[in-house]
């Protein structure tokens, strides 16, 4: 970043393969819609390079990218109201990421379908935690929730889809 | 060179146009620029101007002291804005409670107890009004460029809630402005106080939070 920074294109290339592939899921999680998603992933690549001497080096740099993609999903929803036509059941599965904790207890799809069905202010934590591994304390920072309501949101979404689960898990 | 997927063209483009280096701004820094001229401002209006009349009585705590306890107020807030204005920095929504809390308490207690050391009232049926204008449209003329220098961080960043971010910049720049204004007006009233220099933190909030809005619509409109 600090390259970047000082100009070196290069440094931009980097920077997009390192962290499209994990920002283009955490918005295809937002949108629940790949168009959508891949527009705002070069969307959130065009305000961090506008924002780019906003990034202090002394932080850490995930935090702050996923927190920058979060404010242009939010900017987005704004604009176009369209968050009801974006988490449209459509009927097919959902491409929501899953915790790996939870891979044992279903089939793909099925997980897919629960953790779509979640609550996405308590899904949210939950995936930012156990799917793209940020602390409670980053996850804070990116939401403004406390750190402990983040862990308590999380802790009560891995417990739903534990819930909603169950069956299937006895029967394995 | 990452081995993961290469940027579009069209965005490779866009950024290939504008890629002088910037140096780092560090969240310290902006708040460390804008406290001089906060203070500036607090102090310097009074010296040009005149402090208020009933000065001596009040004695230095119950002016000077009083109006820097509001300007460390001020300066907590524009430092919360200069936070939720960053991606990732955000505050608990329950903190900002808190000290939204915290200041309203702290603008009372202030009110009370000058009026307790010091009670002026304004008896004249229309002078109220009068002096509670002239107050008001004061307090809001010094608060606004504190306002515009605090408000032009916000036009390299990208806060989640722009409203939010330039109602704490704007309730801190009316908190610094209305430090300043209690050390001109010689008048104590509390209903004066509240409604004429609390309405004007109130009004500087509320700006803050639409020329956030506008800066951040602006911002999303200028594509490509």
């Amino acid at each position: 970043m600090l390259a970047y920074q000082g100009g070196s294109v290069e440094a931009f290339r980097d920077l997009y393969g390192l962290l499209a592939p994990s920002l283009g899921r955490y918005l295809r999680y937002l949108t629940r819609r790949r168009d959508v998603a891949d527009d705002l992933l070069q969307e959130t690549f065009l305000q961090l390079h506008r924002s780019r001497a906003a990034y202090d080096p002394a932080l850490p740099l995930a935090p702050w990218v996923f927190g920058l993609a979060r404010n242009v999903f939010l900017m987005h929803r704004r604009r176009a109201s369209r968050f009801a036509a974006v988490h449209d059941a459509s009927g097919q599965v959902p491409e929501v990421p899953v915790p790996p904790e939870a891979e044992a207890w279903a089939q793909r799809d099925r997980l897919q379908r629960a953790v779509a069905a979640l609550d996405t202010d308590q899904a949210e934590p939950l995936l930012l935690h156990h799917v793209w591994g940020f602390s409670f304390e980053e996850i804070a920072g990116m939401t403004g929730l406390t750190s402990a309501a983040a862990r308590a949101r999380s802790s009560r979404a891995m417990a739903v889809l534990r819930r909603t689960l169950a069956p299937e898990e006895g029967a394995s | 060179m990452s081995a993961g997927p290469a940027p579009p063209p069209d965005l490779l483009a866009a950024v290939q146009r504008d890629l002088a280096p910037v140096a780092p701004r560090r969240l310290g820094r902006g708040l460390m620029l804008w406290t001089p001229l906060a203070i500036l401002a607090c102090a310097g209006l009074p010296v040009v101007v005149g402090i208020r009349a009933d000065a001596a009585v009040l004695g230095r705590w119950w002016t000077w002291g009083a109006s820097a306890v509001q300007l460390a107020a001020a300066l907590w807030f524009v430092w919360a804005g200069a936070r939720e204005s960053r991606p990732g920095r955000r505050l608990p929504v329950t903190a900002l409670a808190a000290a939204l809390i915290g200041a309203a308490l702290l603008v009372l207690a202030l009110t009370a107890a000058t009026f307790r050391v010091s009670p002026t009232v304004l008896g004249d049926a229309l002078l109220p009004w009068r002096a509670g204008s002239f107050c008001f449209k004061g307090s809001v003329a010094v608060g606004a460029p504190l306002l515009i220098v605090a408000a032009g961080w916000l036009g390299r960043a990208l806060p989640g809630a722009p409203w939010l971010a330039g109602a704490l910049f704007g309730g801190g720049a009316g908190l610094a402005a209305d430090a300043t204004w209690r050390l001109l007006c010689p008048v104590s009233d509390p209903w004066h106080v509240l409604a004429s220099h609390g309405g004007a933190v109130l009004t500087t909030a509320v700006l803050g939070a639409v020329l956030a809005e506008v800066v951040a619509r602006w911002r999303v409109a200028r594509r490509g």
